[in-house]
């Protein structure tokens, strides 16, 4: 499991279908992700559509030090940052368009937290402090190591390691013993 | 799956507007870099040139200038010592009206051997030296002074101690050696005139 690094060396060299399975692989839990931050579903997936378009355009910025994942994550956060930078968080849905997207969500929501208690672990996790949050989803969620999050969060591994032992005592507090036994 | 299509079509799309843009970008940083290696190239031209330019200057100063330079004028066995720069400028002026700017005339005073270099004028009787203005068939009294032409021969010894003879009559002023004239205005004549007298 290289997480995308081999598709995408395949589509670099040529193999249009390799792209396709990036998509597939890596979409979907980016969009999950980038909502963590932006808290929009639409903001999310565009800003995820984004980082694949940067991903196509830029070919040699991916230098594969790293896997296409953690490289992705990081574009996808720092994009996500920008964003909650730059425009303020209205919440572009159209009421027509809200059971689709909840929908859509859900589906998102699905492919990531492949762990039923997880779903709870999820709602908890919206009420932590975003970058704590992030740490969580992305070790426990996107089942990062401790390195390739403190890449993506651009932190050192001891801060994601203080992070989760933080995340861990106020999810004691928020669901109980269930909440530290999920972690 | 109908979404994944949809998702690809527009990162698909969004990515040759990201390639368009940066081709866009990387022309004009092009055109950039031309134009200042153009402008830069144009300085160091400008530059030599410039120098080039500065010095040419400096030879036309050596040409115009003309301290300690001096015309001496006999006339009637008087002698007139002419030293104002002004002066000398005005009449170098004239003969290189015929000379096409070959006369020079240093104003490196240094390098400068006494009666080496200058524009005298004398009398015939004291043309031994190196210049002289000699009026030719002049009138035996003031009256016929007056009315008849008087000729003047100016002679020219350059820095470079070659010889140059001009013949002044009128207003006309013929190089004895080549052969040229040229006509002078009549406040040339009068200032040379004045200038002789």
């Amino acid at each position: 499991m290289d997480n995308g690094a081999s598709s995408y060396r395949r589509y670099l060299d040529g193999d249009q279908t390799a792209f396709d399975d990036i998509i597939k692989e890596l979409f979907d839990p980016l969009v999950f992700f980038i909502e963590r931050y932006v808290g929009d579903h639409h903001s999310a997936e565009d800003i995820a559509m984004d980082v694949f378009a940067y991903l196509i355009a830029y070919p040699r910025k991916y230098n594969f030090k790293c896997s296409l994942k953690t490289y992705l994550f990081m574009l996808g956060k720092s994009r996500a940052l920008n964003f909650l930078k730059h425009n303020r968080i209205i919440s572009q849905t159209a009421i027509d368009e809200c059971g689709e997207i909840a929908d859509r969500v859900h589906d998102v929501e699905a492919v990531v937290i492949k762990r039923d208690e997880y779903i709870k672990l999820n709602q908890a996790l919206k009420t932590l402090p975003s970058e704590m949050g992030a740490a969580v989803h992305l070790v426990y969620f996107e089942e990062m190591t401790y390195a390739e999050a403190a890449r993506v969060l651009k932190m050192s591994v001891k801060q994601i390691d203080n992070l989760l032992y933080g995340a861990k005592s106020r999810l004691r507090d928020l669901l109980g013993r269930e909440g530290e036994v999920l972690l | 799956m109908n979404n994944f299509e949809e998702h690809k079509a527009e990162i698909f799309r969004r990515a040759e507007k990201l390639a368009a843009s940066r081709r866009k970008s990387r022309r004009v940083a092009a055109l950039l870099v031309t134009c200042i290696c153009f402008a830069v190239c144009l300085c160091v031209v400008s530059a030599f040139y410039g120098k080039g330019l500065s010095i040419k200057n400096t030879i036309d100063c050596k040409v115009y200038s003309s301290s300690g330079m001096r015309i001496t004028a006999l006339v009637d066995g008087d002698s007139v010592i002419i030293d104002n720069s002004d002066d000398i400028k005005f009449v170098a002026n004239i003969l290189e009206k015929l000379t096409d700017g070959s006369t020079q005339i240093s104003s490196d005073t240094s390098d400068l051997n006494p009666g080496d270099k200058g524009i005298s004028a004398q009398l015939p009787s004291t043309s031994g030296s190196y210049g002289a203005v000699v009026p030719i068939g002049g009138a035996e009294n003031e009256a016929e002074e007056d009315a008849a032409s008087q000729k003047y021969t100016i002679e020219y010894t350059d820095e470079n101690g070659e010889y140059f003879s001009y013949t002044l009559e009128d207003n006309r002023l013929t190089d004895n050696e080549r052969g040229t004239k040229v006509y002078l205005t009549d406040s040339e004549i009068e200032e040379l005139l004045n200038l002789f007298d």
